[in-house]
C-alpha cells in the first residue's frame, strides 16, 4: 500500500519540478501556451504506456493533438474518436493525422485469439478480426507467430487509415481545402523507431465508390 | 511545411538514440511486457501531454484522451481502455485530468449561455458535460473563473461516473485501486489535486 501512494505522489512531485524548470527557462512559456493552441498534427494511437506520442517524437506542449485508445482503432460510430477528429480538422485546422500503432500490441495479440475477453473488450477487439478477415490469405501463410502478429499490426494500421478517409469529415477537408494528409506508422517497441506504412491525401481514390461522398 | 514529417522523423530517431545510449536496455526491456501503475484519462488538447507534464518515462503512463477528458458510462472506447488498464494490467491509480481553458469546456459554456453545440459528432460527445452545465450556478463570474468551475465540476462528474463503471467496481471488490480528479493549470504548468480521490473503502 505504501509503495502504491509513492508512485501518485511522485507523479505530482515531477510535474512540480518539471513546472518550474520550465519556467527557469523561460519565464513566459506557460503563459504563451495558455492562449491558443495551434498543433499541425492529430496523433490516433494506442493506450499502450510504452508508446508516449510526444516522448518518441520528442515534441513540446502545443504540436500535437492526441487521441489514444486500445490498439488505434477508428470506429466508424464510435462519437469519442469521431468527435476528437473533427475537432482537429475543422476547428484545429491539423495538416496531418497519423495513425500510429506498434509491434507487440495487446489488442492485436488477443484478438488474434478464440478467448472470450467478455464485453467490452469482445466487441472491441471484433473490428482488429474483422481488418484478420480482409487479410487472411496473406496473413494465415505466416507460420511464424510475431511475424504474424507484426504483419496483422501494419495491416491494422493500413485499415484505420482508409477508416479514416471513408469519413465525411476527412472527405470534407480534403475537398475543400486539401487536407489533412493521412499517415499510417507502426512504432518498434525494440528500437524506439517509428516505421511508416501508408499514406493518404485528397488525391488518393477511396478503397471503393460507394465510400464516396460527393455532394459535401 | 515539406519538412514537419520528415522532421517528425528525424526527431524520432533522435530521441530513440540518446535514449539507447543513455540505457543501452531500455528498449529490449520495453518490448517483454508493460506495466504501468497508472492510467491517465486527459484531455486530447496538445497543451497536456501525460508524460512530458509529469517527467515519465515509456511504460509508465496508460493512456487515453479525448475531448475533454469525459468518462461516458455507453461509450465503448473509454470502458475498453479502463476494462484492459483495470482488470488486464492491474493499474492501481485512475487519474481523470481537466485542465483550465479547455476547448471544449468553453463550448459547453457558450451553450449554456444561450449559444448552440456544433451539430455532428462533436456536439453529440459535449451534450452531458453541457448539461451539467447549465446546471452550475456561475451567476456573475467572470469567463476564466466560470471555466475553471465547469472544468472542476466535470473532473467531479467523470470521477463519479468512472467509479460506477463495472471493471473499478470489480477491482474494488479484490484489491485496492485509487481514483483521482486533478486539474491541470496551463498558466502554471502546475497538475493541481481536487482532493476528491476515491477508493474501495472511501
Amino acid at each position: 500500500m505504501a509503495n502504491t501512494v509513492k508512485t501518485y505522489e511522485k507523479l505530482l512531485a515531477e510535474n512540480s519540478i518539471w513546472a518550474a524548470n520550465k519556467v527557469k527557462e523561460d519565464p513566459n512559456y506557460f503563459k504563451h501556451l495558455a492562449e491558443l493552441q495551434t498543433p499541425e498534427f492529430l496523433w490516433i494511437g494506442c493506450s499502450d504506456s510504452r508508446v508516449p506520442a510526444n516522448e518518441i517524437t520528442n515534441t513540446q506542449p502545443g504540436e500535437i493533438f492526441v487521441h489514444r485508445n486500445v490498439a488505434n482503432l477508428v470506429i466508424h460510430t464510435d462519437v469519442n474518436l469521431l468527435s476528437v477528429l473533427e475537432y482537429a480538422v475543422e476547428y484545429l485546422k491539423v495538416k496531418h493525422v497519423i495513425v500510429c500503432g506498434h509491434y507487440g500490441c495487446g489488442g492485436i495479440k488477443s484478438a488474434m485469439t478464440n478467448h472470450d475477453y467478455k464485453q467490452v473488450l469482445n466487441m472491441w477487439l471484433r473490428n482488429i478480426k474483422d481488418v484478420y478477415r480482409v487479410h487472411k490469405t496473406e496473413l494465415d501463410a505466416i507460420t511464424d507467430q510475431e511475424k504474424k502478429e507484426d504483419r496483422l499490426c501494419e495491416l491494422n494500421v493500413k485499415e484505420q487509415v482508409l477508416h479514416l478517409a471513408k469519413t465525411s469529415i476527412i472527405q470534407r477537408a480534403w475537398k475543400h481545402e486539401q487536407r489533412p494528409q493521412l499517415h499510417g506508422w507502426v512504432y518498434g517497441l525494440k528500437d524506439g523507431l517509428i516505421k511508416p506504412v501508408f499514406e493518404m491525401d485528397s488525391n488518393s481514390p477511396q478503397e471503393d465508390p460507394i465510400y464516396n461522398y460527393t455532394d459535401l | 511545411m515539406a519538412g514537419i514529417i520528415p522532421n517528425l522523423f528525424l526527431s524520432n530517431a533522435a530521441w530513440a538514440a540518446a535514449v539507447g545510449s543513455a540505457d543501452p536496455d531500455f528498449f529490449k526491456q520495453s518490448a517483454q511486457g508493460q506495466s504501468p501503475r497508472i492510467l491517465w484519462l486527459g484531455c486530447s488538447d496538445s497543451r497536456v501531454p501525460e508524460s512530458v507534464i509529469t517527467a515519465s518515462r515509456p511504460g509508465d503512463i496508460f493512456t487515453h484522451r479525448n475531448i475533454a477528458n469525459q468518462v461516458h458510462p455507453d461509450d465503448d472506447n473509454v470502458i475498453s481502455v479502463i476494462t484492459f488498464a483495470v482488470a488486464a494490467l492491474g493499474v492501481e491509480h485512475i487519474l481523470v485530468v481537466g485542465h483550465t481553458a479547455c476547448g471544449g469546456a468553453m463550448a459547453c459554456l457558450d451553450a449554456a449561455r444561450g449559444g448552440e453545440l456544433p451539430p455532428g459528432p462533436l456536439g453529440r460527445w459535449l451534450t452531458p458535460l453541457a448539461n451539467l452545465t447549465r446546471t452550475l450556478d456561475l451567476e456573475g463570474l467572470p469567463y476564466p473563473e466560470a471555466l475553471t468551475k465547469v472544468v472542476e465540476a466535470s473532473v467531479v462528474a467523470q470521477v463519479k461516473s468512472l467509479v460506477e463503471t463495472e471493471p473499478v467496481q470489480t477491482a474494488w471488490k479484490k484489491r485496492d485501486l485509487w481514483v483521482h480528479g486533478l486539474v491541470y493549470e496551463l498558466e502554471t504548468g502546475h497538475l493541481r489535486d481536487l482532493g476528491i480521490t476515491r477508493g474501495p473503502r472511501a
